[in-house]
Formats: C-alpha cells, sequence, structure tokens
C-alpha cells in the first residue's frame, strides 16, 4: 500500500496544480461578462462601499490589488476576432442589421442637464 | 457600431475586438455573436486598456471622473446615507450617469450624451476638447469660455490664445482627483502658479493689485466679464413607464459675489463668485422621505471659477462699478427663505461701501 500512496499523492497533487492553471488562465483571459461576478461580500468593506456607489454598479469590480500585467506585447491566445471586423466595418450590413434603441425618456423630463 | 479600416492598423486594434469587448468568435450570426458583449469595453478599465496602461487604469479607477467623488462627498455632506438602499437607488438611477471612463474620452462622445464614436475607433491620446471635455462641461464652463452667451465676451484665453482646456488643467486631474470635489485642496489650476500669472502681487503696477484685492478677492472676482449659468432646483422619479426622469426649473446667468465659503490657507479670500446648482431639499423625495436630512450643510450657492476671464470687466470698470453695487452681490432677499439656512454663510450682509473715485 505504502508504495502507490506516494503516487497517489503525485496524481493528486499533479491533478490540482493543472485545475489552478486552467483557472489562472480562463480568469485573465476570459471576457468577465463571461464568467460570474464576483460577489459583494466578498469585497473589504471600503470596498463595499465603492460598489455600492460605483457609476456603473459594476459586480465585477476589482477589489483587490490591481493585476500586475507585463506590458510587452506577447503573443496572447486572444480569440480571433475576424467575425467581429468582417461586420462593423462594412456599413451596408450594419445598416441592415441595425436595430433603433428604443426610446427611453421620460415625457416628464424638463430642464437642462 | 462602423469602425473606420483604418483602425485595424492600429495598435489598439491588434489584441482583436474580443480581447476588449468580449463577444464570441467564429460566427457570422448577430445575436450568437454578441453573447457576452461588453459594449463599452472600458466599464472593465482593468481588462481592456489595464493590460498596457496599468499605472494610469490603477489611477481612474479611483479618480474623480470615474467615481464623480463630488456627488458623493456633497450629497453626504447633506446627509445622505450611502448604506440606506433609497438613497443608493436614487444616486444609481439619477447620479451615475455623468461619470467617464477611460473611453468616454478617448474613443467615443460621453455615454452621457449617448455615446458615439469620435473618429471610427481611433484612440485619441488627447481627448477632444469641445466634443469630450465641452461635452459634458458645456453650459456651466464651455459656453461661457466659448462666449456662447449672447452680449458676454469670451474668455481671453480663447479668444487671443485659443487655449485648450489642457493648457490649465493637467493630466492629473483629467486622471486622479482622489476623494472630495475639484474644489479641495489649494486652486487647480492655479492663475498665479502655473506660470502665466505669476507676477500678479502687490506692486506689479496695477493699481487693484494690492494686498487687500488679492487677499480679499479671488481672481474671478473682477476677472470674470459678466454673468455665467446658474440652475435651479431639481426633482427626480420615474413616470407611470418607469422611466427615471428629473426636472429642473429654467436656468438663469447671474452673477453674484459672496463669502467665501471654502476659506483656507489655500484659498484666503473673503469674497469669491458664488453659482446656483440645481439641488432642492426635494431632491430625492420620490425615493424616500427626509434622504438628505442635512441639506443646509451646503450652500445652493456654491463657491464656482466661471470661465469667462478678461483682464476688463464691467465690475473692475471703477472702484464703484463693485464697491456699494447691491445688485452684484448675494443678499439675503437673492436667496429663496427655504434655502436662506443653507446659503447663511455667503450671504452678503455688508456691501462694501461706495468710495471716493479720485482722478479716473
Amino acid at each position: 500500500m505504502q508504495t502507490h500512496g506516494w503516487k497517489v499523492q503525485v496524481i493528486v497533487g499533479l491533478g490540482t496544480l493543472i485545475l489552478l492553471l486552467i483557472a489562472a488562465f480562463w480568469l485573465t483571459t476570459m471576457p468577465s461578462a463571461a464568467r460570474p461576478a464576483p460577489v459583494a461580500a466578498a469585497a473589504s468593506h471600503s470596498d463595499a462601499q465603492a460598489l455600492v456607489v460605483h457609476p456603473d454598479v459594476q459586480p465585477s469590480l476589482h477589489t483587490g490589488p490591481s493585476r500586475q500585467v507585463d506590458p510587452t506585447p506577447t503573443a496572447t491566445p486572444y480569440p480571433p476576432s475576424d467575425n467581429c471586423v468582417k461586420c462593423h466595418t462594412d456599413k451596408a450590413k450594419l445598416q441592415e442589421l441595425a436595430e433603433e434603441p428604443e426610446k427611453v425618456k421620460s415625457e416628464m423630463a424638463s430642464g437642462e442637464g | 457600431m462602423l469602425v473606420d479600416e483604418k483602425f485595424l492598423e492600429d495598435v489598439h486594434a491588434k489584441p482583436g475586438c474580443i480581447a476588449c469587448h468580449g463577444g464570441t468568435p467564429n460566427t457570422d450570426d448577430k445575436k450568437e455573436a454578441h453573447k457576452g458583449l461588453l459594449k463599452k469595453a472600458s466599464n472593465e478599465p482593468e481588462r481592456a486598456c489595464g493590460t498596457c496602461h496599468v499605472g494610469v487604469v490603477e489611477q481612474v479607477r479611483q479618480g474623480l471622473h470615474r467615481m464623480i467623488w463630488g456627488y458623493q462627498t456633497v450629497l453626504k455632506a447633506r446627509g445622505a446615507d450611502f448604506t440606506d438602499p433609497r438613497l443608493v437607488t436614487a444616486y444609481q438611477t439619477h447620479c451615475t450617469k455623468c461619470h467617464a471612463d477611460c473611453g468616454d474620452c478617448h474613443i467615443s462622445r460621453p455615454a452621457a450624451l449617448d455615446g458615439g464614436l469620435i473618429k471610427g475607433h481611433k484612440v485619441k491620446r488627447i481627448a477632444s476638447v469641445f466634443v469630450t471635455c465641452g461635452g459634458c462641461h458645456s453650459a456651466r464652463v464651455l459656453d461661457e469660455y466659448k462666449g456662447a452667451h449672447e452680449g458676454i465676451p469670451a474668455s481671453v484665453h480663447w479668444e487671443k490664445k485659443g487655449m485648450p482646456c489642457t493648457k490649465c488643467h493637467t493630466l492629473e486631474e483629467y486622471h486622479a482627483g482622489g476623494h472630495g470635489t475639484r474644489y479641495t485642496g489649494a486652486p487647480a489650476p492655479s492663475c498665479t502658479q502655473a506660470g502665466c500669472h505669476e507676477n500678479v502681487k502687490p506692486g506689479d503696477g496695477i493699481e487693484q493689485h494690492d494686498d487687500t484685492h488679492l487677499q480679499g478677492l479671488a481672481c474671478q472676482v473682477c476677472h470674470a466679464a459678466g454673468p455665467y449659468k446658474s440652475c435651479f432646483n431639481c426633482h427626480t422619479g420615474r413616470d407611470d413607464k418607469n422611466i427615471p426622469y428629473f426636472a429642473t426649473d429654467p436656468s438663469a446667468l447671474t452673477f453674484k459675489i459672496g463669502r467665501n465659503p471654502l476659506k483656507s490657507e489655500e484659498r484666503p479670500w473673503d469674497y469669491v463668485l458664488l453659482r446656483h446648482v440645481p439641488a432642492t431639499h426635494g431632491l430625492f423625495d420620490y425615493y424616500g422621505e427626509n434622504l438628505l436630512p442635512n441639506f443646509d450643510n451646503v450652500p445652493t450657492w456654491k463657491y464656482t471659477t466661471p470661465h469667462n476671464t478678461r483682464r476688463n470687466t464691467p465690475q473692475n470698470a471703477s472702484c464703484n462699478a463693485c464697491h456699494g453695487n447691491r445688485e452684484i452681490f448675494l443678499t439675503e432677499e437673492d436667496v429663496t427663505p427655504a434655502e436662506r439656512e443653507a446659503n447663511r454663510n455667503v450671504i452678503v450682509t455688508e456691501i462694501p461701501a461706495p468710495v471716493e473715485e479720485v482722478g479716473r
């Protein structure tokens, strides 16, 4: 049994490491709109206050120290954007697909500002 | 949103659209492609801009333009409790639209003005002074600066030199700002310490630049070229379709000298110019009773620095254009009874007496 014990520990350790690396990669590269927002309760008190009164009510506002990112351009694994470019540089296509935003100004609004 | 193809050659386009905006690659279906889309990428500045501009984003994240600390500071001074959900709802519904993220200044018109790319998604290093700065600071800054109010001249800084906002206002002011309001601490920009008017001091050859006037009056008291915009009242709420709205009374051009409410070593003057702001006791009444219980802690006629600056102005045309001229001072009768308590410290009770003008 003991001879298998260290093997199990190594496998479990490697598995944990791989999971952590996948999670770190996912958190740093994927758009946060696509990942669950951290809850306000995770924030410190002062950051929770900022969260409450923040202009955009951003649920994904970072509450810890900023990520330190190496500004040197590298071959980052960003997904291709060909589909975005193809459409958003094509005026005729955009006009065809455009939807008029719903008017949201209240009739009770008045004055400047 | 039409993107100029020239933008695709820009370094900001290199990571690709999805890197900043999210969305779904490899599909031509509009609905599918927009899944996970963040329309305004700089809503999350650390992800969109901060991957390269690390320091700036760190600064901006808590900056004045992004967090609009001025609103929070003043509302708190008026008794707002930001742990009260009613107050938070009112604030988030009506006040936060006016904040600015990176993209509001460097890529599009401010979202508060319904956005719109300035130049096909070009990332402008220096924001457009008139589209961007003037987009938000229009009626109470830009119109005064450019002389848009009929009969009131433009600032000499614009008329003679065409100076953009960035000539006086520093990067630090745009990106940082910290807590408080823009009048917290020393004047910034300072007329006399920004490398332009540092020679203004007693004995500089201008008769009125004596100790009494220079220590007693903020520069604008003598050098604002005329009336500037004041706004009155503001009522907020939601209509029967649940659409938020605010309603203000008609604005007016006013010129009022008052007591300095922010007197300090850095702002030592007895008199400053005052402007009425669109605030009222019942500002948030729709959301709950008495949400600003200490409303009277802050004047409604507030310290201001109009931008229509000129050397020669109606009030400095002669001594008695100011001395004894009750019209240009904020007196009790200028203030509605409901607001007198709030403005007690800025109302002028004794108008400087007329003087004998010799040899003028």
